[in-house]
């Protein structure tokens, strides 16, 4: 059913997801605002921001948590995820260059699924956390 | 201050429609050039009815229904103070695949409260909501819970 990408056959705890990386422009984060919907002014009016004593406008955490399940989806294939769970940990400024980070912590089969548990991390180019998270996945089997 | 009386309301539910070109405008957003978002041969083949959403889509149904303040209004409603508030979490259960065309019904409930001591001192309460969607069929496609933190106001 779902997209076949990783094959439970080929996946191994401690296998680690492609990395996903971009450095964050205003132009991402009004884009995020228009699609997602959340015209929140503390993301996207500068002179806002600055009003009520930030540095600058900051990245909604659905934006960069919706990067980390892309990275997911790249590597795992649309339609397997099971579960996806993030915490915010830090936000994310324009300027800073995030990478999405994803690794396999468990490799089972349950109820007849063969699932994979991972661990997942958002940080920025000093190895600030900014998201930590983690996901189960229902993987195709080579059958 | 969060009304602690309010675990376990349930908000009226509301329908959110699954559009096609709203699938591809959040994937374009978040970079996503994978052609199942916008090409429904690929969609097909790989065994969908439709284009599916992206994981994290249904987060935008809060700023489109019932209205564009929806989140604020439910804010409001629980009681909690917007200036002192973050999104803390948020997790998704997806039981069945939700595709373009799809009318969902969403139900809104206030899971749980908690208060917690903040690593700066004062308390915080910790607000957890729960989204319950349901297809045009009635089956249950998805559940999202966030977390929402209210710090503790300055004395």
């Amino acid at each position: 059913m779902p997209e076949e990408k990783l094959f439970f056959e080929d996946a191994s705890e401690g296998d680690e997801a492609p990395e996903l990386s971009l450095e964050v422009t205003r132009t991402h984060i009004v884009k995020y605002a228009g699609a997602g919907g959340d015209f929140n002014p503390i993301h996207t009016d500068e002179a806002f921001a600055k009003a009520v004593g930030l540095p600058s406008v900051f990245a909604m955490g659905l934006m960069q948590g919706g990067y980390l399940a892309r990275m997911l989806t790249d590597w795992l294939g649309v339609g397997n995820l099971k579960r996806y769970k993030i915490r915010f940990t830090g936000q994310v400024w324009p300027g800073e260059t995030i990478t999405c980070r994803g690794r396999i912590t468990r490799r089972r089969s349950a109820d007849g699924e063969n699932l994979v548990d991972c661990e997942l991390a958002v940080v920025n180019q000093d190895g600030q956390s900014k998201i930590v998270g983690e996901a189960t996945a229902v993987l195709p089997s080579r059958g | 201050m969060v009304n602690e009386s309010i675990v376990g309301k349930e908000f009226p539910p509301f329908e959110f429609l699954v559009e096609r070109g709203k699938i591809k405008e959040f994937a374009r957003a978040l970079g996503d050039r994978n052609p199942i978002y916008t090409d429904i041969e690929v969609a097909r083949r790989v065994g969908f009815e439709a284009v599916p959403a992206p994981p994290t889509y249904t987060a935008s149904f809060m700023h489109q229904v019932p209205d564009e303040n929806f989140l604020l209004n439910l804010m409001a409603e629980m009681e909690i103070d917007v200036a002192r508030s973050v999104h803390g979490e948020s997790e998704y259960e997806y039981i069945r695949p939700i595709e373009a065309g799809d009318v969902l019904t969403v139900t809104m409930t206030v899971k749980d409260i908690q208060k917690k001591e903040g690593r700066r001192g004062g308390a915080m309460t910790l607000i957890t909501t729960e989204a319950t969607y349901a297809n045009q069929d009635g089956e249950v496609v998805q559940k999202d819970r966030m977390v929402f933190i209210e710090r503790a106001s300055v004395a």
